[in-house]
């Protein structure tokens, strides 16, 4: 479904992905690990568009994503929940879900969306007509996967959704993803720095160092190894 | 008697023209968040399209000139924002500020360049009086008329910004303002939402032109010059950027004076220019997000309401 072959990426002089091979199959949900400034999010911007490979080739479906804007790749059905969270803290709940919205054209559709996040996260229905900001950080990126949710991608990217979040809201958020691929056939690919939770959730996981892949497998299998255990589960 | 009534008819009227180039100017750096330096240049246009069709379809009848004018002006205006907006607006913060500044400078410097006899070049040009056939004079009864003409489009384009701000492409142009990458990222076009603020912006800053020819009866390059930017940008800092309600009065304020110093000996007159430049400083040390900040009168009196006493 999703193919990285060879990907270079350059902050300016200083390269951030060297090289980088990776797929991702439809119905997958893949987990990409790795620590503080490996590249794991330069991964994600560059394959929704923010960012653009210096080499190598993005596809989607076979589609080449290298030469798109992000508001384009979104259309495609590939969705990028970014780091932070960065929903609309001055529009309402659902003015931010119909934001996501933006691409449904029909309102009976919408409406079948909107049911649809408000069933994955009740809390979101409590509070739909408050502003954005004034939610908890756990019911932001409830907001925020909501609200990519709302086009009804094909494939989600996720960008470290337990990032600031109170223990038990990480634990929900999780089985929601998990029940969004079951129930959605959402493809996931999911970058996190709690690989322990990544791994456990996620059928296949990437292991990213300064910007290469150093181990691709199961995560069964990962989970086992001695060198992830030592480097990313403690 | 009549000399203090026409002199508040003109501080009203005028506080009517500032109030179009004020919520047209806070649509564009108030609400969608970006830095437009060239204002006087959109009036300039609709000012100018205002007078080359009065001077030109002199055979029309006076009201109905007037009111082709003024659409004219608006359309002009409108085409003139989509030629600079598309290429201006990839541009962010200080880049746009001073793209669209240049633009603004450059229209008044190409009519003050231009030959007499095309709209009377840098000495200006009459504005034939239209609305004459209507009230006979230009005094009392025709500041009367233009001072409801400017009120009725005053409150046209308030309603229609503020319907479009709680529209859903109001919406998408508040989440592209607040943060452009996340919009993108949901699939919306920001440039698409940019440009169509900047447009309609342009278009009723044209209108405040068309309106603001036919009152003064005479145009000249230097009505459009880089001061009233300042003036049309002290309105929006006063009020609140991104409040309708700030315009208005912050418009008044301005206005009033600046109108008031004006009859005041020349000494102090010229004051202006220094009060005007420290009240900007001022505001935006200690209240930057002016009088009203992002609210609404209406929102205040709820609030009021709601709150027991």
């Amino acid at each position: 479904m999703l193919v990285l072959e060879g990907v270079d990426v350059f902050y300016g002089r200083i390269q951030a992905l060297h090289g980088l091979n990776l797929h991702v199959d439809d119905g997958e949900i893949v987990t990409l690990i790795g620590c503080n400034g490996a590249g794991k999010s330069t991964t994600l911007r560059t394959i929704s568009g923010l960012l653009r490979p210096r080499r190598g080739g993005v596809t989607f479906d076979g589609k080449d994503l290298a030469a798109l804007p992000p508001n384009r790749i979104v259309q495609l059905g590939l969705s990028h929940v970014p780091e932070g969270r960065r929903i609309f803290t001055n529009l309402t709940v659902r003015e931010n879900l119909d934001m996501g919205a933006y691409l449904v054209r029909d309102p009976k559709a919408r409406r079948e969306r909107l049911d649809r996040v408000f069933a994955l996260f009740p809390r979101l229905e409590e509070r739909m007509d408050q502003p954005g900001g004034t939610l908890s950080g756990g019911e932001q990126q409830m907001l925020a996967i909501g609200r990519a949710l709302m086009s009804r991608p094909r494939m989600l990217l996720l960008d470290e959704p337990s990032l600031g979040i109170a223990p038990i809201l990480v634990k929900e958020i999780f089985d929601e993803i998990a029940r969004i691929n079951r129930e959605e056939g959402t493809t996931i690919l999911l970058v996190e720095q709690n690989a322990n939770l990544a791994l456990h959730r996620a059928t296949r996981g990437y292991v990213l160092e300064t910007g290469r892949i150093v181990l691709e497998d199961d995560t069964k299998n990962l989970l086992q190894n001695p060198q992830v255990k030592e480097a990313y589960l403690g | 008697m009549s000399g203090e009534l026409l002199f508040w008819l003109n501080l009203l009227v005028t506080v009517g023209i500032y109030t179009l180039l004020a919520v047209s100017l806070n649509l564009i750096n108030g609400h969608a968040g970006m830095f437009h330096l060239g204002h006087h240049g959109f009036w300039a246009l609709g000012a100018y399209a205002a007078t080359w069709l009065t001077l030109n379809a002199a055979s029309l009848p006076g009201p109905l000139l007037y009111v082709l004018s003024l659409l004219l002006a608006m359309a002009v205006a409108a085409i003139g924002g989509l030629t600079i907006g598309i290429p201006c607006l990839r541009l962010r913060g200080d880049y746009l500020a001073i793209a669209t500044l240049g633009f603004g400078e450059i229209v008044r410097i190409a009519v003050q360049n231009s030959p007499h006899d095309f709209l009377g070049g840098s000495l200006g040009t009459k504005v034939p009086r239209v609305l004459m056939e209507v009230t006979r004079t230009t005094q009392v009864p025709f500041r009367f008329l233009t001072l409801a003409i400017v009120a009725v489009a005053c409150a046209a384009a308030i309603l229609v910004f503020r319907n479009f701000l709680r529209s859903l492409p109001g919406r998408r142009l508040l989440a592209v303002a607040q943060d452009e990458t996340a919009a993108g990222l949901l699939g919306i076009d920001p440039t698409r939402s940019k440009v169509l603020a900047f447009v309609m912006g342009s278009a009723v800053a044209g209108l405040a032109g068309g309106l603001y020819a036919h009152y003064m009866g005479g145009i000249n390059p230097l009505n459009f010059n880089f001061m009233e930017m300042v003036k049309m940008f002290l309105v929006i800092v006063l009020g609140g950027m991104g409040s309708l309600s700030g315009c208005v009065i912050g418009a008044f304020l301005v206005v009033a004076t600046e109108q008031l110093l004006n009859r005041a000996p020349e000494a102090i007159a010229s004051w202006w220019q220094v009060l005007f430049p420290l009240i900007l400083a001022l505001m935006i040390v200690f209240r930057p997000q002016g009088i009203f900040g992002r609210k609404e009168i209406t929102d205040m009196i709820r609030a009021w309401r709601r709150s027991p006493a």
